[in-house]
Order: C-alpha cells, then sequence, then structure tokens
C-alpha cells in the first residue's frame, strides 16, 4: 500500500438495553488511551488504539447504539460500512439470549455487508461476575447458539470484574481488522475508461 | 453608454438582522452600516445584452436550506424539536471558537484574525473542512488532528443521518446567539462521502458549499467518480486513506489553506484570473497555438488534441485553445492551475509530465490526459532581479511555515489535454512546436512582465479607491490591480510607467524594480500575507451583503455600499485601535460584478459611484486586453 | 544519435525522480513531492567503453503509487532499458521490485530489454548501518539468478549513480549493434525501436483499431 495510514476499525455493538454495553466498553477503555465522545444521541462512540499480535495497530471505533430507541430511524443508518458487530447478552436475562439472533439479523438486513455468511460477529455473554444463582443462560446453551449461528466466537464477559474484557475487544478488533482488508488490494485497471470526444465536424465515417 | 447614476437609486441604510462579522462577537465595536441591497434602475438595460458565455458559471444547482436552529422562530414540527436541540447542544459543545487578535495595515482590521508569534498560523478554531465516508470511517481533516476528527465521526454521521431520513433539503446548521451568528456547519452529501465544513467567518452558507463542492471535485480529479463509487460499492467499510496517496493530502492541505488563509477570489467569484495583456500579444499566443493543430499532420489526426491553455503563475490565464463548441468548466480549470501551481513547483524547464487527470465538471467517469511543461525563458538570470508575483511571495511564506525548501515557481506553464492515453508523443511535438514560436517571438518574456506588473490602481481614473475586483460574468474572468504595491512598499510613484497600461508598452522595462522580497524582512512576508488575508475578508463581507444565503443577488442588479465605522467607541477597544472608517461597494449586473474597497476614512458616496462608473468603463473599453475573449477556437 | 527509452519502475518513495535528476541535473531536493502520473526526460551519455559513441536516453519517470499500476505497460512497452529501484532501508520495496521483474519478463522479454536493479538510499546506511533493512548480498544474488544488472546507489550524495547510465548504456548500445548486425545478415531493413512515434493501441476513438 502507497499510503502507511493506520487502520480504522468500525465495530458496531447491539444487545437488548441493560445487558451493559456502555459498561463493556467503558471497562474496556478505562485502563489504556483512549478517547469518548457523548452524542447524546443517535449513538455512544468510542475510540481505541489497538495491538492485535504484537506489532499489527489499528484504531477501533465502537459505535454504541444506545440511544436508538429514542431514534430508531438514525439508529440503523450506522451500521453500514461496519467491520464487525458485537452482539451482547446478559447471563441472567434468558430474553437478552434469546433476542442475539434477531440482533444479528437486524444487523445483516441494514448493513448491507457484501457476504453475510462470512461477516465477523462477536457473541459476548456479560456479567459472568453475579453468583451462580442467578445465572439463567447455561454456557452449553450459549456455545450451542454461537455454533448454530456460524461458529461465532464467544467471550463470557464481566463488565464489572473486568473479566475476559480485554481477550474479546482484541478477537474483535482481529476478526474487524481481517474484515476491513478483504480485497484491499483488488484495485481494477483505472485508467481504461477512455472518454470517448468526437469533435464537431470528424468525418462520421472513415475510408479504410 | 452608462446611464448616469444619481445618489438617489442608493437606499437608505437600514440595519440588517443578517449575521454581523464575526469579530463583532466580543467587543461589537462597529456599527454595521450595510445597506439593503436594492436597486431602482435596472443598470443591466444600459448595456448591450452579452453573447453566450464562454465558461458555464460554476455555481453547484444544490439548493441551501438557512436553518436556525437556535432560533424560536424556526417552523420544524415539534416531534424533531428535542433532537434538533440536543444537535444543536453537541455541535455547540465542540468549543471551536476562536480566541484572536487583529492586524492592520492600510486599511483597517474589522474583522479578528490572528498573529501569533508573527506567523499566520492556521486557527482549527475558526475554520474546519472534514471529508468522511458515509459509513463514518474519516478520510481527512484540514487541521489533520486525527483524534478531533475520529470524535467527531458520529455526531456528524448523526446529523447526516437526521438529514438524510427527514429527506429534508437543508443541510447546514447556525449557531447563533440573538442575532450574531457564531458558526456555521454545512454538510454536502456525496455518498459514498460527505463533506463538511466550519466557519466563524462571514462566509455564506453558499460559499461553504462552493469550498466543499471544490474540494470533493478535487477528489473526484484525482481518482473518478466512477473509480470512487467503485471502491466503496464493494465494500461500505472501504477505508480510502488507503487509496489516496501522501500527494492528496498535501494538495488537499493546500487547496483547504488556499481556501482558508490565502487571498483566493477564484472560489469566492466562480471565475478565472487573466492574465493582462496587450491585445497583438494575445492574438500572438492564439495564433501560435492554433498554427500547431492546424499543421496538416496533426490535423489529419482530428481528435488527438483536446484543449490547449498557456497560464501564467498564479492561474492567470493568457490563452486558450478550444474546439468549436466546447469548453472547460472554471472548477476543473482552477482544479488544473492549483495542482500545476502547487504540486510542480520543483519541476525541470526541460521536464514534460504526463498525467491523468478527470475534469469533475467535464466529464466525471473518465480521465483526460495532460500534457504539462513549464515555460522558462531563456535568460534565468535577469529572472531573479524581478517582484514575484504576490501568490508567489504567498507561497513562499507558506513554504517558510511549513519549512518546507520549495522553490516557487514564477514561470507561466503550457498544458495539452488528450482523452487519449497514448497520445503523449503526439502532444510533445504539438508542445515542442509552440514553445519554440514563444521564444522566437520572444513572448515568454512578455508574459513574465505581464504576470509581475499587471495593472495598478494609477492606470485608472477611480479617485479613493483602495482595490477592487471587477468579473466580466461573459468571459467568467475577473482582473484586480496588482496586490505587491499597495502601501506595503515604498513603491515610486513611477509604478505606472511600467504597467502595461503605461503609454509606451513596448518592451516594458523591468530593469530598475526595487527588490522588496529580498531586501524585505520575513516581517514583511508575514505582513503581505495578513494583508491579503483581510482583503480576502473584505471581499467575502461585501460580496456577501449583496447576495442572500444562498449566493443569489438581491435583484437583477444590485449596487450596495456597505460602511464600517467605529463611532464613539473607544480605541483601545478595537483591534489594533485604529480607527474605523470604510466604504466598501458591490456593484452586480447581468454583465459584469465590481467589488471595490474605498481608502480608510472616504465618505463621498457621489466620488465613489464616479469611480465605480470609471472602472466599469475603463474594463469594457480595455476588454481585449483584460480578457480572454473567445480564444483560440479550432 | 542514437536513442534509447529507459523506463523507472519501483514502489512510491523509493527515489526514482531523485535517480533521475541526478543523473540529468547533478543536483538532488530532499523535498521532492512525489510523480504522479509520470515525467519524461532526455539526457545523453558519452559511452566510456565505445569511444566516440554518444547516446541518448529518453526517460520515463513513473509515479511508484499503486494506483497509478494500470498505466505502467504504456511507458515499459517499448522500453530498452529498465531501471527497477527499491529502498535498501524498506524491505517490501524489493519486494515490489520483483514484482516489476515478473511483470516486465512476462509482458515484454528480457531478450529486448536491460534491466537494472538498484537499490537506492545508500547515504542513510552509511550514517547508520542499523537502518539498512535489505542486505547487499540477498539482492545480488536475486539479481544474479535473474540475469539483471545491480548495483547500490545514492541518489543523495550521487554514489554510483553515473555508473548505472554508463553500464546501461554500454548494454543497450552492444545489443543494438549486434542485433543490427544479426539483421543485416537476415533483414536489412529493421530497425531497433527507436522511433518516438509509439503505435497506437487500445485507442477508442481511432476508427481503425
Amino acid at each position: 500500500m502507497s499510503s502507511r495510514k493506520k487502520n480504522i476499525l468500525k465495530v458496531i455493538i447491539l444487545g437488548d438495553s441493560g445487558v451493559g454495553k456502555t459498561s463493556l466498553m467503558h471497562r474496556y477503555v478505562s485502563d489504556k488511551f483512549s478517547q469518548q465522545y457523548k452524542a447524546t444521541i443517535g449513538a455512544d462512540f468510542l475510540t481505541k488504539e489497538v495491538t492485535m499480535d504484537g506489532d499489527k495497530v489499528a484504531t477501533m471505533q465502537v459505535w454504541d447504539t444506545a440511544g436508538q430507541e429514542r431514534f430508531q430511524s438514525l439508529g440503523v443508518a450506522f451500521y453500514r460500512g461496519a467491520d464487525c458487530c458485537v452482539l451482547v447478552y446478559d447471563v441472567t436475562n434468558a430474553k437478552s439470549f434469546e433476542n442475539i439472533k434477531s440482533w444479528r439479523d437486524e444487523f445483516l438486513v441494514h448493513a448491507n455487508v457484501s457476504s453475510p455468511d462470512s461477516f465477523p460477529f462477536v457473541i459476548l455473554g456479560n456479567k459472568l461476575d453475579v453468583e451462580e444463582s442467578k445465572k439463567v443462560v447455561s454456557n452449553r446453551a450459549a456455545q450451542d447458539m454461537a455454533k448454530s449461528l456460524g461458529n461465532i466466537p464467544l467471550f463470557l464477559t464481566s463488565a464489572k470484574g473486568s473479566i475476559n474484557v480485554d481477550t474479546a475487544f482484541e478477537e474483535i478488533a482481529r476478526n474487524a481488522l481481517q474484515q476491513s482488508q478483504a480485497d484491499a488490494d483488488a484495485f481494477e485497471d483505472d485508467f481504461n475508461d477512455a472518454i470517448n470526444i468526437q469533435l464537431d465536424g470528424e468525418p462520421s465515417s472513415c475510408n479504410c | 453608454m452608462m446611464q448616469t447614476l444619481r445618489e438617489g437609486y442608493i437606499d437608505n441604510q437600514h440595519p440588517r438582522d443578517k449575521a454581523t462579522p464575526s469579530g463583532a462577537s466580543r467587543f461589537n465595536p462597529f456599527t454595521m452600516g450595510a445597506t439593503q441591497p436594492t436597486t431602482s434602475v435596472n443598470l443591466a438595460s444600459s448595456f448591450s445584452a452579452p453573447p453566450q458565455p464562454f465558461f458555464e458559471d460554476s455555481r453547484p444547482s444544490d439548493s441551501s436550506v438557512y436553518l436556525d436552529l437556535a432560533s424560536e422562530r424556526q417552523s420544524m414540527r415539534t416531534s424533531h424539536r428535542d433532537l434538533e436541540h440536543e444537535l444543536l447542544q453537541s455541535m455547540r459543545s465542540l468549543d471551536l471558537m476562536p480566541k484572536s487578535h487583529a492586524v492592520s495595515n492600510e486599511i483597517p482590521s474589522i474583522f479578528e484574525s490572528v498573529v501569533a508569534g508573527g506567523s499566520m498560523a492556521p486557527l482549527p478554531q475558526e475554520k474546519q473542512f472534514f471529508i468522511l465516508s458515509s459509513a463514518g470511517k474519516p478520510v481527512y481533516s484540514m487541521h489533520g488532528q486525527d483524534e478531533l476528527v475520529m470524535g467527531l465521526m458520529g455526531i456528524v454521521h448523526t446529523v447526516i443521518s437526521y438529514f438524510k431520513v427527514h429527506n429534508t433539503k437543508m443541510h447546514s446548521i447556525v449557531n447563533s446567539c440573538g442575532n450574531h451568528v457564531k458558526q456555521k456547519f454545512v454538510f454536502l452529501d456525496k455518498t459514498p462521502i460527505i463533506l463538511m465544513a466550519m466557519s466563524s467567518r462571514e462566509e455564506s452558507v453558499n460559499d461553504l458549499l462552493q469550498q466543499l463542492d471544490f474540494l470533493y471535485s478535487y477528489l473526484i480529479c484525482t481518482l473518478s467518480r466512477r473509480q470512487l463509487t467503485r471502491l466503496f460499492s464493494k465494500r461500505d467499510n472501504f477505508d480510502l486513506r488507503h487509496f489516496l496517496t501522501n500527494t492528496d493530502f498535501q494538495n488537499l492541505n493546500h487547496i483547504c489553506d488556499s481556501i482558508s488563509n490565502g487571498f483566493n477570489p477564484d472560489f469566492l467569484l466562480g471565475a478565472l484570473r487573466c492574465l493582462t495583456l496587450r491585445k497583438s500579444t494575445r492574438q500572438t499566443l492564439h495564433s501560435i497555438m492554433l498554427a500547431q493543430v492546424q499543421h496538416p499532420d496533426v490535423a489529419a489526426q482530428r481528435n488527438t488534441i483536446l484543449y490547449g491553455l498557456i497560464v501564467a503563475p498564479g492561474g492567470q490565464l493568457c490563452s486558450v485553445l478550444r474546439p468549436r463548441g466546447h469548453t472547460l468548466h472554471t472548477t476543473d480549470l482552477h482544479l488544473l492551475f492549483s495542482l500545476i501551481f502547487n504540486q510542480f513547483q520543483g519541476l525541470q524547464d526541460d521536464q514534460e509530465l504526463w498525467l491523468p487527470i478527470c475534469f469533475p465538471k467535464f466529464n466525471s467517469s473518465g480521465f483526460l490526459h495532460c500534457y504539462i511543461r513549464l515555460l522558462a525563458h531563456e535568460n534565468p538570470q535577469k529572472k531573479s532581479k524581478k517582484t514575484p508575483s504576490p501568490e508567489a511571495l504567498e507561497a513562499s511564506v507558506d513554504a517558510q511555515h511549513e519549512g518546507a525548501h520549495k522553490l516557487v515557481s514564477s514561470k507561466p506553464a503550457l498544458v495539452l489535454i488528450s482523452a487519449q492515453k497514448e497520445s503523449f508523443f503526439a502532444l510533445k511535438k504539438i508542445g515542442q512546436g509552440i514553445v519554440s514560436e514563444l521564444h522566437n517571438k520572444n513572448l515568454l518574456e512578455q508574459i513574465e512582465a505581464a504576470s509581475t506588473l499587471g495593472f495598478t490602481m494609477a492606470d485608472i481614473p477611480a479617485k479613493f479607491v483602495h482595490h477592487f475586483i471587477y468579473k466580466s460574468k461573459k468571459h467568467v474572468q475577473y482582473i484586480m490591480p496588482r496586490l505587491d504595491d499597495l502601501d506595503l512598499y515604498n513603491m515610486s510613484a513611477s509604478d505606472d510607467a511600467r504597467s502595461t497600461f503605461s503609454a509606451n508598452d513596448e518592451n516594458a522595462s523591468v530593469e530598475n524594480d526595487p527588490d522588496p522580497i529580498n531586501n524585505g524582512t520575513s516581517d514583511a512576508k508575514v505582513r503581505q500575507k495578513a494583508y491579503l488575508y483581510k482583503l480576502m475578508r473584505y471581499y467575502t463581507h461585501i460580496r456577501n451583503n449583496a447576495m442572500d444565503e444562498s449566493g443569489s443577488a438581491f435583484n437583477r442588479s444590485t449596487l450596495t455600499f456597505v460602511q464600517w465605522s467605529n463611532d464613539g467607541m473607544r480605541l483601545n477597544d478595537l483591534p489594533q485601535g485604529e480607527e474605523v472608517d470604510t466604504l466598501c461597494l458591490a456593484w452586480l449586473t447581468p454583465n459584469f460584478e465590481l467589488f471595490l474597497i474605498c481608502n480608510n476614512g472616504v465618505s463621498d458616496r457621489n466620488t465613489i459611484l464616479k469611480s465605480a462608473k470609471n472602472i466599469v468603463d475603463w474594463c469594457r473599453k480595455n476588454e481585449d486586453r483584460l480578457f480572454v475573449k473567445n480564444g483560440a477556437v479550432f | 544519435m542514437l536513442q534509447f527509452k529507459l523506463v523507472l519502475l519501483g514502489d512510491s518513495s523509493v527515489g526514482k525522480s531523485s535517480i533521475v535528476h541526478r543523473f540529468v541535473k547533478d543536483s538532488f531536493d530532499e523535498f521532492r513531492e512525489s510523480t504522479i502520473g509520470a515525467a519524461f526526460l532526455s539526457q545523453t551519455v558519452k559511452l566510456e567503453k565505445h569511444q566516440d559513441v554518444t547516446i541518448k536516453f529518453e526517460i520515463w519517470d513513473t509515479a511508484g503509487q499503486e494506483r497509478y499500476k494500470s498505466l505502467a505497460p504504456m511507458y515499459y512497452r517499448n522500453a530498452n532499458a529498465a531501471l527497477i529501484v527499491y529502498d535498501v532501508t524498506q524491505p517490501g520495496s524489493l519486494v515490489k521490485a520483483q514484482s516489476w521483474v515478473e511483470e516486465l519478463k512476462h509482458k515484454v522479454g528480457d531478450q529486448d530489454l536491460v534491466i537494472c536493479l538498484v537499490g537506492n538510499k545508500l547515504d542513510l546506511c552509511e550514517a547508520d548501518s542499523s537502518v539498512r533493512q535489505v542486505e547487499i548480498d540477498d539482492a545480488q544474488t536475486y539479481a544474479q539468478e535473474q540475469h539483471l544488472l545491480f548495483h547500490e546507489v545514492s541518489a543523495k550524495t550521487g554514489a554510483g549513480i553515473a555508473k548505472i547510465f554508463q553500464e546501461m548504456g554500454e548494454k543497450v548500445y552492444e545489443r543494438k549493434t549486434a542485433e543490427s548486425a544479426a539483421s543485416a545478415a537476415t533483414q536489412p531493413r529493421k530497425t531497433l525501436n527507436v522511433e518516438l512515434q509509439r503505435p497506437s493501441t487500445n485507442d477508442s476513438t481511432s476508427c481503425c483499431a
């Protein structure tokens, strides 16, 4: 590549309200350099430098469509051009788990991704820190779901206890980077679109 | 002949509740004496009707809706009120407002401006340009603060989505306090690209849209619309920064800087600057180009060459070669000239370039191919003694500012354009023919002398006028007196004897030119740049007083006085502590636009009207010298 | 005077234009802007090995950026010599150079083309040997395998620049004289590819294409 600009990865984070999307983001950015912009409408927006596999550096933009219940129509516009989509449920909330699939479908409907089958998703089961008795979504059920949706990587996390958050986001970044670089070098031959110019007075036929 | 103007044609002054200059926010020391522009006589009827314009007007057709979100008078549906309110809150929270001081020269500084540490540093709070993809990935930011841009993407994207979802034609947000406009945010949606401008200056929404359109045109010029669409059609998440090169970012920087901090009426007027040449000289340039394309070898392959241009430094047009019935759009030429005089400064005289350029207004889906060479005259020692043009001077200040050791080209350029990418050698041959004729007839010296000297206020009987710009709408070209001797240097009154309009302009001598640049300190350069910048803001303000936000004149013909004065204000409340009493005039008709700035303290409107009329008469009388009319048509 | 076409290829920012300017003008500009499209220059060389022979190189200095890659065949198609440049401090630029070698061999064939591989920015290694990322032996071995001429140079100091053009000049001149001799036996009137006018192909506006 001729330009040495860092990659920018657009990540959408989706899930029922109350599953802890915002706390996950905050936990993730809290200890390292990051910048957060509270848009107050539409989407919360966060950026963070990530280093993957030791040397690959990228800037991750995480779009949290927190406000989208109020501004539903704006929300879906954010999906386009995403490099990865994170689906979050709450291990203590069965409904939020069941909705994972509809969040995924909703994303695919609006995001206009070129190949839905290979688009990278990551599933996060959050609130791992709560006592066992309150957990209603079994690990087994989660794994089955992740598998049935196309072997989506699954992480059980705790924003509060800072469990697995960094690992999960590193996986998210890695998947997003893969998506963003797909076909990146496949530029076509671009100077052959000759403009056909016929000047006035040009003979309309030739004598050969 | 023009009808005599009487004072009665000018309306009395009305205070306007339109935007006041941004500078008024903190001091508010100036009485805005702008008149509501009207005319009671159709000045146009005094002039003969013009033939069809040679160049098309470059104004984009996008409609612009002026939305004042802060205004209580807004008529938006209440269901969106809280969203709009929050949008505005978000925009306000960006805290990009200027904290500034002022500079002054011989016309007073009425606009706040920054000269920090003696240099004209760009001011992010005052002017910003962003380019992003429709998916919200940043492409470019004028001030290069990537963190700031990344943080802004969310809100910009939200605003654009809002505009789209509500299918509204509006694309600007004006942040105002009472009648005072603090900032304007203007958005141009060219899916898959979104452009945004922020300004806290006196530019209209339409001015900002034009500027965005030019930035967008640069992207198209280097990529073509077709390729841009193709890159994103495969993937919405495409990161365009990876496709653009460092050169592209440098060029975007240069364009933004030129729009924001330079003296560049090209964009404001949507017109080309024309080099003042004697009629016979211009005619000879035309015939030399024409003779080459009419050569039997060339004529046999009629489609080889499309256009030919000879252009002097600063993008001043000397001659155009074109096929009958075809013209090039002003924006396309601005792009081309901007490339030539910014990008190719270090080009060697005997080096020839062959580059693909998409001319967005000509055909945005494909590339034309340009043969470019600089035209050096044969005596390089002599050149170094000449006064650089103001543009060259400005560029040299930039170069110094950036620490780059650029050579500033003050050479004219020859451009030959073809639609055929393999026609380099054919164009090279045509170019050789043109160049050797230019040498034989000593024309390069004349072009160079003309681009250095131009004409001065002393050439025109226009009393009390400090400076003016005259645009001929028919030619879509403008002219103005040279800038470099406007009180900045103590040039002698013999200036006029060396200009194109002196009684004996044959081989005007430039030997005795003072050399203010090499003798001057860098302080003088900074003052020069600050001065040009101030002049530009005056012109922007004058023009926008005669036009509405969408860039249309209030009437078909309009004569507007704008006056700034500081009656009753204490001097130390003023920028630079200067007395301000400045009168400016905008005169718009279907045939021409005239903008003039009077010397400080002049208030005699009758005299100014007479001067304005003299300028118009003079420009019309000297049309052949001042403008490229038909060009060389084949 | 015999004229030969020479094309410079290589990744962006490896110093192609700087090499040309050192050769043509004997000057160096630290802040050179990147080339867009291509620049055309010419320069004569007096061949040391063949006294009284002066040849003229017509040089295409091409843009290294990926975006202009599709234009490259237009410049190398009729070339007699190709200078493929990499930056000794950028290993990626050698990979790029190797892909140019492949492309030229595939599209033009090396029987018609003298190819020289050039590692530029030697001056950086002299100041600090740790910045070198491409070992001279590796590049040299590759060049030998591919039958390329090879030099390491510095456009900034001028080291090695004249030698490249001298050597390429000799090679193209020797090939031409050999070919002329050979063709004189069979096809007396065949000329080598030195005329200015190229055949116009791919030309959408000409009718008999």
